[in-house]
Protein backbone atom coordinates (compact mmCIF):
# COMPACT_ATOMS: atom_id res chain seq x y z
CA UNK A 1 0.00 0.00 0.00
CA UNK A 2 1.47 3.49 -0.89
CA UNK A 3 2.47 5.59 1.91
CA UNK A 4 -0.42 8.75 2.26
CA UNK A 5 0.92 12.49 2.89
CA UNK A 6 -0.43 14.65 5.65
CA UNK A 7 -2.00 16.91 3.30
CA UNK A 8 -3.59 13.60 1.35
CA UNK A 9 -4.90 12.75 4.56
CA UNK A 10 -6.19 15.74 5.63
CA UNK A 11 -7.98 16.27 2.17
CA UNK A 12 -9.36 12.60 2.29
CA UNK A 13 -10.67 13.40 6.03
CA UNK A 14 -11.32 16.60 5.68
CA UNK A 15 -15.36 16.51 4.59
CA UNK A 16 -15.88 14.01 7.38
CA UNK A 17 -14.23 16.41 9.46
CA UNK A 18 -15.47 19.01 9.29
CA UNK A 19 -18.98 17.95 8.99
CA UNK A 20 -18.23 16.70 12.23
CA UNK A 21 -16.91 20.03 13.59
CA UNK A 22 -19.74 21.47 12.26
CA UNK A 23 -22.40 19.92 13.99
CA UNK A 24 -21.08 19.58 17.42
CA UNK A 25 -19.95 23.25 17.14
CA UNK A 26 -23.63 23.88 15.96
CA UNK A 27 -25.37 21.83 18.72
CA UNK A 28 -22.77 23.49 21.28
CA UNK A 29 -23.49 27.14 19.85
CA UNK A 30 -27.41 26.43 20.05
CA UNK A 31 -27.10 24.92 23.27
CA UNK A 32 -25.21 28.11 24.69
CA UNK A 33 -27.73 30.59 22.89
CA UNK A 34 -30.49 28.53 24.73
CA UNK A 35 -28.62 28.82 28.15
CA UNK A 36 -28.39 25.10 28.58
CA UNK A 37 -24.47 25.10 30.04
CA UNK A 38 -24.82 22.09 31.75
CA UNK A 39 -25.76 19.77 28.09
CA UNK A 40 -22.69 21.70 26.52
CA UNK A 41 -20.20 20.11 28.63
CA UNK A 42 -22.62 16.41 28.02
CA UNK A 43 -22.42 16.84 24.43
CA UNK A 44 -18.35 17.75 24.76
CA UNK A 45 -18.06 14.32 26.92
CA UNK A 46 -20.48 12.41 24.63
CA UNK A 47 -18.89 13.38 21.11
CA UNK A 48 -15.15 12.64 22.69
CA UNK A 49 -16.17 9.31 24.00
CA UNK A 50 -17.56 8.52 20.22
CA UNK A 51 -14.47 9.65 19.12
CA UNK A 52 -11.92 7.72 21.14
CA UNK A 53 -14.38 4.48 20.45
CA UNK A 54 -14.39 4.77 16.72
CA UNK A 55 -10.67 5.50 16.77
CA UNK A 56 -10.01 2.68 18.57
CA UNK A 57 -11.91 0.36 16.74
CA UNK A 58 -10.19 2.04 13.30
CA UNK A 59 -6.97 0.70 15.11
CA UNK A 60 -7.88 -2.72 15.69
CA UNK A 61 -9.42 -3.16 12.77
CA UNK A 62 -5.66 -2.10 10.68
CA UNK A 63 -4.01 -4.08 13.21
CA UNK A 64 -5.97 -7.04 12.13
CA UNK A 65 -5.26 -6.28 8.71
CA UNK A 66 -1.82 -5.86 9.10
CA UNK A 67 -1.92 -9.73 10.86
CA UNK A 68 -3.44 -11.43 8.58
CA UNK A 69 -1.61 -9.80 5.41
CA UNK A 70 1.81 -10.97 7.81
CA UNK A 71 0.34 -14.73 8.14
CA UNK A 72 -0.21 -14.78 4.51
CA UNK A 73 3.67 -13.43 3.60
CA UNK A 74 4.70 -16.19 5.74
CA UNK A 75 3.24 -18.75 4.58
CA UNK A 76 3.60 -17.35 0.81
CA UNK A 77 7.20 -17.76 1.89
CA UNK A 78 7.13 -20.93 3.38
CA UNK A 79 5.95 -22.42 0.03
CA UNK A 80 8.65 -20.94 -1.76
CA UNK A 81 11.02 -21.88 0.55
CA UNK A 82 9.91 -25.30 -0.18
CA UNK A 83 9.74 -25.71 -3.61
CA UNK A 84 13.23 -24.21 -3.45
CA UNK A 85 14.31 -27.07 -1.56
CA UNK A 86 12.67 -29.68 -3.75
CA UNK A 87 14.04 -28.06 -6.50
CA UNK A 88 17.99 -28.41 -5.17
CA UNK A 89 17.23 -32.11 -4.10
CA UNK A 90 16.11 -32.77 -7.71
CA UNK A 91 18.87 -31.43 -9.51
CA UNK A 92 21.42 -33.22 -6.98
CA UNK A 93 19.84 -36.70 -7.46
CA UNK A 94 19.89 -35.85 -11.51
CA UNK A 95 23.92 -34.53 -10.79
CA UNK A 96 24.71 -37.88 -9.16
CA UNK A 97 22.61 -39.93 -11.89
CA UNK A 98 24.54 -38.52 -14.65
CA UNK A 99 28.11 -40.15 -14.39
CA UNK A 100 26.53 -43.36 -13.44
CA UNK A 101 24.26 -43.09 -16.51
CA UNK A 102 27.58 -42.37 -18.73
CA UNK A 103 29.24 -45.34 -17.47
CA UNK A 104 27.10 -47.88 -17.87
CA UNK A 105 26.49 -46.49 -21.47
CA UNK A 106 30.45 -46.54 -21.60
CA UNK A 107 30.98 -50.15 -20.19
CA UNK A 108 28.14 -51.49 -22.85
CA UNK A 109 30.24 -49.70 -25.70
CA UNK A 110 33.90 -50.30 -24.92
CA UNK A 111 32.90 -54.51 -24.25
CA UNK A 112 31.13 -54.09 -27.08
CA UNK A 113 33.66 -52.53 -29.83
CA UNK A 114 36.92 -52.55 -28.10
CA UNK A 115 38.59 -55.94 -30.06
CA UNK A 116 37.02 -56.39 -33.55
CA UNK A 117 36.75 -52.55 -33.92
CA UNK A 118 40.26 -52.06 -33.06
CA UNK A 119 41.67 -54.87 -35.32
CA UNK A 120 39.44 -53.41 -38.11
CA UNK A 121 40.69 -49.52 -37.88
CA UNK A 122 44.11 -50.64 -37.60
CA UNK A 123 44.30 -53.50 -40.54
CA UNK A 124 42.35 -49.93 -42.56
CA UNK A 125 45.52 -48.11 -41.35
CA UNK A 126 48.10 -50.38 -42.62
CA UNK A 127 46.13 -50.22 -45.91
CA UNK A 128 46.15 -46.53 -45.75
CA UNK A 129 49.75 -45.96 -45.06
CA UNK A 130 51.29 -48.29 -48.15
CA UNK A 131 49.00 -46.77 -50.02
CA UNK A 132 50.10 -43.28 -49.77
CA UNK A 133 53.59 -44.20 -49.24
CA UNK A 134 53.00 -44.93 -53.08
CA UNK A 135 51.05 -42.10 -53.46
CA UNK A 136 54.35 -40.22 -51.66
CA UNK A 137 56.67 -42.28 -54.38
CA UNK A 138 54.45 -40.63 -57.23
CA UNK A 139 53.69 -37.22 -56.42
CA UNK A 140 56.93 -36.40 -55.53
CA UNK A 141 55.41 -32.39 -54.93
CA UNK A 142 52.69 -31.09 -52.50
CA UNK A 143 48.95 -32.12 -54.15
CA UNK A 144 48.20 -28.19 -55.14
CA UNK A 145 44.72 -27.34 -54.38
CA UNK A 146 42.45 -25.82 -57.37
CA UNK A 147 39.51 -24.71 -56.50
CA UNK A 148 36.56 -24.85 -53.87
CA UNK A 149 33.10 -25.74 -54.68
CA UNK A 150 30.28 -25.66 -52.81
CA UNK A 151 26.89 -28.11 -53.52
CA UNK A 152 24.13 -29.31 -51.62
CA UNK A 153 25.16 -27.54 -48.33
CA UNK A 154 28.76 -29.43 -48.58
CA UNK A 155 32.01 -27.91 -49.53
CA UNK A 156 34.24 -29.71 -51.78
CA UNK A 157 37.56 -29.19 -52.78
CA UNK A 158 39.32 -30.12 -55.89
CA UNK A 159 42.88 -30.80 -56.92
CA UNK A 160 44.84 -32.23 -59.92
CA UNK A 161 46.77 -35.22 -59.86
CA UNK A 162 48.21 -37.81 -61.80
CA UNK A 163 45.94 -40.87 -62.92
CA UNK A 164 48.56 -43.22 -62.04
CA UNK A 165 48.67 -41.55 -58.35
CA UNK A 166 44.61 -41.56 -58.79
CA UNK A 167 45.26 -45.23 -58.66
CA UNK A 168 46.20 -44.97 -54.69
CA UNK A 169 43.17 -43.32 -53.36
CA UNK A 170 40.00 -44.54 -52.27
CA UNK A 171 36.99 -43.46 -51.41
CA UNK A 172 37.24 -41.65 -47.75
CA UNK A 173 40.68 -41.72 -47.59
CA UNK A 174 41.55 -38.48 -44.82
CA UNK A 175 43.98 -35.84 -45.71
CA UNK A 176 44.48 -32.80 -44.76
CA UNK A 177 44.74 -29.24 -46.22
CA UNK A 178 47.42 -27.03 -45.54
CA UNK A 179 47.25 -23.39 -46.30
CA UNK A 180 50.48 -21.17 -46.96
CA UNK A 181 50.62 -17.41 -46.28
CA UNK A 182 53.12 -14.61 -47.50
CA UNK A 183 55.08 -15.08 -44.90
CA UNK A 184 55.59 -18.65 -45.82
CA UNK A 185 53.75 -19.61 -42.91
CA UNK A 186 51.78 -23.17 -43.21
CA UNK A 187 48.89 -23.86 -41.27
CA UNK A 188 46.03 -26.86 -40.89
CA UNK A 189 43.06 -25.20 -42.34
CA UNK A 190 40.65 -28.50 -42.71
CA UNK A 191 40.04 -31.98 -42.61
CA UNK A 192 39.17 -33.61 -45.86
CA UNK A 193 37.98 -37.19 -46.77
CA UNK A 194 38.26 -38.50 -50.84
CA UNK A 195 34.95 -37.78 -52.05
CA UNK A 196 35.32 -38.66 -56.07
CA UNK A 197 38.72 -39.39 -58.49
CA UNK A 198 38.67 -38.92 -62.38
CA UNK A 199 41.43 -40.46 -63.32
CA UNK A 200 40.44 -40.06 -66.93
CA UNK A 201 40.37 -36.15 -66.43
CA UNK A 202 42.97 -36.22 -63.46
CA UNK A 203 40.72 -34.59 -61.03
CA UNK A 204 40.49 -35.31 -57.33
CA UNK A 205 37.64 -34.26 -55.35
CA UNK A 206 37.97 -33.79 -51.56
CA UNK A 207 34.89 -33.52 -49.06
CA UNK A 208 35.26 -31.21 -46.28
CA UNK A 209 34.45 -32.20 -43.08
CA UNK A 210 35.68 -30.03 -40.43
CA UNK A 211 37.40 -26.80 -40.72
CA UNK A 212 40.36 -26.03 -38.20
CA UNK A 213 41.72 -22.46 -40.07
CA UNK A 214 40.22 -19.16 -39.25
CA UNK A 215 40.04 -18.18 -43.01
CA UNK A 216 37.92 -21.32 -44.15
CA UNK A 217 34.90 -19.86 -42.64
CA UNK A 218 35.24 -17.37 -45.27
CA UNK A 219 35.72 -19.62 -47.71
CA UNK A 220 32.88 -21.88 -46.89
CA UNK A 221 30.67 -18.82 -47.17
CA UNK A 222 32.04 -17.22 -50.56
CA UNK A 223 31.40 -21.01 -51.97
CA UNK A 224 28.22 -20.72 -51.63
CA UNK A 225 27.79 -17.83 -54.05
CA UNK A 226 30.68 -18.66 -56.88
CA UNK A 227 33.56 -21.10 -57.37
CA UNK A 228 37.35 -20.15 -55.34
CA UNK A 229 40.16 -20.45 -56.20
CA UNK A 230 42.18 -22.85 -54.27
CA UNK A 231 45.49 -20.71 -54.62
CA UNK A 232 47.70 -21.42 -51.53
CA UNK A 233 46.41 -24.64 -50.30
CA UNK A 234 48.34 -27.76 -50.78
CA UNK A 235 46.79 -31.07 -49.25
CA UNK A 236 48.99 -33.77 -48.14
CA UNK A 237 47.43 -37.24 -46.24
CA UNK A 238 46.62 -37.25 -42.76
CA UNK A 239 49.19 -39.61 -41.52
CA UNK A 240 53.28 -38.65 -41.41
CA UNK A 241 54.32 -40.98 -44.39
CA UNK A 242 58.22 -40.22 -43.21
CA UNK A 243 57.67 -42.11 -40.32
CA UNK A 244 56.98 -45.19 -42.56
CA UNK A 245 59.79 -44.70 -44.89
CA UNK A 246 60.76 -48.03 -44.36
CA UNK A 247 61.55 -50.14 -47.74
CA UNK A 248 60.53 -53.06 -45.52
CA UNK A 249 56.82 -51.73 -44.82
CA UNK A 250 55.23 -54.13 -47.31
CA UNK A 251 56.37 -56.82 -45.31
CA UNK A 252 55.98 -55.46 -42.13
CA UNK A 253 52.55 -54.56 -43.12
CA UNK A 254 51.82 -58.39 -44.05
CA UNK A 255 52.96 -59.44 -40.87
CA UNK A 256 50.83 -56.74 -38.72
CA UNK A 257 47.86 -57.79 -40.55
CA UNK A 258 48.72 -61.43 -39.54
CA UNK A 259 49.26 -60.57 -36.33
CA UNK A 260 45.76 -59.21 -35.94
CA UNK A 261 43.88 -62.00 -37.23
CA UNK A 262 45.67 -64.53 -34.99
CA UNK A 263 44.80 -62.29 -32.00
CA UNK A 264 41.27 -62.06 -33.41
CA UNK A 265 40.90 -65.86 -33.69
CA UNK A 266 42.56 -66.21 -30.51
CA UNK A 267 40.40 -63.44 -28.40
CA UNK A 268 37.21 -64.72 -29.98
CA UNK B 1 34.36 -49.63 -61.41
CA UNK B 2 30.50 -50.70 -61.88
CA UNK B 3 28.51 -47.86 -62.34
CA UNK B 4 24.39 -48.40 -62.83
CA UNK B 5 21.31 -47.00 -61.32
CA UNK B 6 18.53 -47.47 -58.48
CA UNK B 7 15.51 -48.98 -60.54
CA UNK B 8 13.02 -49.37 -57.76
CA UNK B 9 13.19 -48.21 -53.62
CA UNK B 10 11.76 -50.85 -51.65
CA UNK B 11 12.13 -48.82 -48.54
CA UNK B 12 14.18 -46.32 -46.97
CA UNK B 13 16.72 -49.10 -46.20
CA UNK B 14 16.33 -51.59 -48.72
CA UNK B 15 16.87 -50.69 -53.05
CA UNK B 16 17.14 -52.58 -56.09
CA UNK B 17 20.22 -51.66 -58.54
CA UNK B 18 19.74 -52.21 -62.33
CA UNK B 19 22.33 -54.01 -62.96
CA UNK B 20 23.62 -57.90 -61.53
CA UNK B 21 26.15 -60.38 -61.66
CA UNK B 22 26.07 -60.28 -65.63
CA UNK B 23 27.83 -56.65 -64.98
CA UNK B 24 30.04 -57.95 -62.11
CA UNK B 25 28.23 -56.99 -59.04
CA UNK B 26 28.39 -59.50 -56.08
CA UNK B 27 26.73 -59.92 -52.41
CA UNK B 28 28.71 -58.17 -50.00
CA UNK B 29 29.69 -54.91 -52.56
CA UNK B 30 29.09 -51.36 -51.61
CA UNK B 31 27.43 -48.74 -53.62
CA UNK B 32 27.26 -45.16 -53.37
CA UNK B 33 23.75 -43.71 -54.52
CA UNK B 34 24.54 -40.55 -55.64
CA UNK B 35 23.24 -37.72 -58.35
CA UNK B 36 25.58 -35.50 -60.22
CA UNK B 37 25.66 -31.80 -59.89
CA UNK B 38 26.33 -29.14 -62.63
CA UNK B 39 29.16 -28.74 -64.84
CA UNK B 40 31.94 -27.24 -62.57
CA UNK B 41 34.32 -25.08 -64.19
CA UNK B 42 37.56 -23.84 -62.80
CA UNK B 43 37.41 -20.41 -61.43
CA UNK B 44 40.45 -19.36 -63.14
CA UNK B 45 41.25 -21.76 -66.11
CA UNK B 46 37.03 -21.59 -67.23
CA UNK B 47 38.00 -25.05 -68.12
CA UNK B 48 35.62 -27.77 -67.43
CA UNK B 49 36.55 -29.61 -64.11
CA UNK B 50 33.14 -32.37 -64.74
CA UNK B 51 29.88 -33.05 -62.55
CA UNK B 52 30.44 -33.91 -58.78
CA UNK B 53 28.46 -36.42 -57.20
CA UNK B 54 26.20 -35.81 -54.62
CA UNK B 55 26.33 -38.67 -52.53
CA UNK B 56 23.03 -39.41 -51.00
CA UNK B 57 23.75 -42.47 -49.10
CA UNK B 58 25.59 -46.15 -49.12
CA UNK B 59 24.40 -49.06 -49.51
CA UNK B 60 25.63 -53.30 -49.32
CA UNK B 61 24.56 -55.60 -51.54
CA UNK B 62 22.53 -58.30 -49.99
CA UNK B 63 21.00 -60.76 -53.18
CA UNK B 64 22.02 -60.56 -56.54
CA UNK B 65 20.58 -62.01 -59.10
CA UNK B 66 21.97 -62.12 -63.17
CA UNK B 67 20.63 -58.46 -64.11
CA UNK B 68 19.62 -56.77 -60.50
CA UNK B 69 20.56 -56.63 -57.05
CA UNK B 70 19.24 -55.92 -54.13
CA UNK B 71 20.84 -53.56 -51.66
CA UNK B 72 20.37 -52.54 -47.71
CA UNK B 73 21.44 -49.70 -45.89
CA UNK B 74 24.55 -50.43 -43.92
CA UNK B 75 23.67 -51.01 -40.13
CA UNK B 76 24.37 -48.70 -37.62
CA UNK B 77 24.69 -48.83 -34.07
CA UNK B 78 21.98 -47.26 -31.89
CA UNK B 79 22.04 -47.74 -27.93
CA UNK B 80 18.45 -48.49 -26.30
CA UNK B 81 18.58 -47.19 -22.44
CA UNK B 82 16.95 -49.09 -19.81
CA UNK B 83 13.61 -48.83 -18.83
CA UNK B 84 15.32 -46.67 -15.57
CA UNK B 85 17.86 -45.00 -17.37
CA UNK B 86 15.29 -43.91 -19.52
CA UNK B 87 13.58 -42.49 -17.07
CA UNK B 88 15.93 -40.72 -15.55
CA UNK B 89 16.51 -42.51 -12.33
CA UNK B 90 20.32 -42.96 -12.13
CA UNK B 91 20.24 -44.70 -8.80
CA UNK B 92 18.10 -47.98 -10.27
CA UNK B 93 20.46 -47.76 -13.96
CA UNK B 94 22.27 -50.93 -12.66
CA UNK B 95 18.91 -53.08 -11.92
CA UNK B 96 17.56 -52.38 -15.98
CA UNK B 97 21.07 -51.95 -18.72
CA UNK B 98 20.26 -50.78 -21.46
CA UNK B 99 21.86 -52.98 -24.85
CA UNK B 100 23.41 -51.82 -28.42
CA UNK B 101 21.48 -52.97 -31.05
CA UNK B 102 22.32 -53.21 -35.14
CA UNK B 103 19.81 -51.16 -37.71
CA UNK B 104 19.87 -50.50 -41.08
CA UNK B 105 20.26 -46.67 -41.58
CA UNK B 106 17.14 -44.99 -42.99
CA UNK B 107 17.74 -42.39 -46.35
CA UNK B 108 15.63 -40.12 -47.28
CA UNK B 109 13.66 -40.96 -50.61
CA UNK B 110 11.15 -39.36 -52.25
CA UNK B 111 7.74 -39.55 -50.98
CA UNK B 112 8.54 -39.92 -47.45
CA UNK B 113 8.11 -36.91 -45.49
CA UNK B 114 9.69 -38.23 -42.28
CA UNK B 115 13.81 -37.04 -42.74
CA UNK B 116 15.41 -34.49 -44.79
CA UNK B 117 18.95 -34.73 -44.07
CA UNK B 118 20.62 -32.32 -46.31
CA UNK B 119 18.46 -30.07 -48.99
CA UNK B 120 17.09 -32.21 -51.75
CA UNK B 121 19.18 -35.14 -51.48
CA UNK B 122 16.60 -38.04 -51.82
CA UNK B 123 16.88 -41.37 -52.82
CA UNK B 124 14.70 -41.42 -56.14
CA UNK B 125 14.54 -43.92 -58.73
CA UNK B 126 17.03 -43.50 -61.29
CA UNK B 127 19.84 -42.08 -59.60
CA UNK B 128 22.91 -42.95 -60.18
CA UNK B 129 24.94 -46.14 -58.08
CA UNK B 130 28.82 -46.89 -58.26
CA UNK B 131 30.44 -49.31 -56.21
CA UNK B 132 33.16 -48.13 -53.60
CA UNK B 133 36.69 -48.11 -54.63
Amino acid sequence: MPEEGFFGGLNRHFLTAAAWIFTVGGGVAGLLVSGAYAWVAFLCMLVGIGSLTLFAYEQWRLRKQAEQQHASNVQLLENNERLAAEKAELAESKLNAIPADLLLQLEASIRRWSLQDLAAYIGDHIDYVSRMLNLASKATKPIALRSFAKRAGQLYAEAKLSAQAIGDLRDDDPFVLEFKNNAGLVTASAFLRVHQTEAGKEIVWFRVETHSGDEMQHVDALADMQQVPGKGYTVRPACDVKKYSSPDFAKIALMLRALIEEVLSLRG
Amino acid sequence: MIRTKIAKILSPSRFVLAAGAEQGIKEGMEFIIYELSDDIEDPETKESLGQLELHKGRVKVIHVQDKLATATTLSRKFYRPGIFESAGLGVFSSLSKGDWYEAPEQLPVEGATAVAVKQDLKVRVGDLARNLN
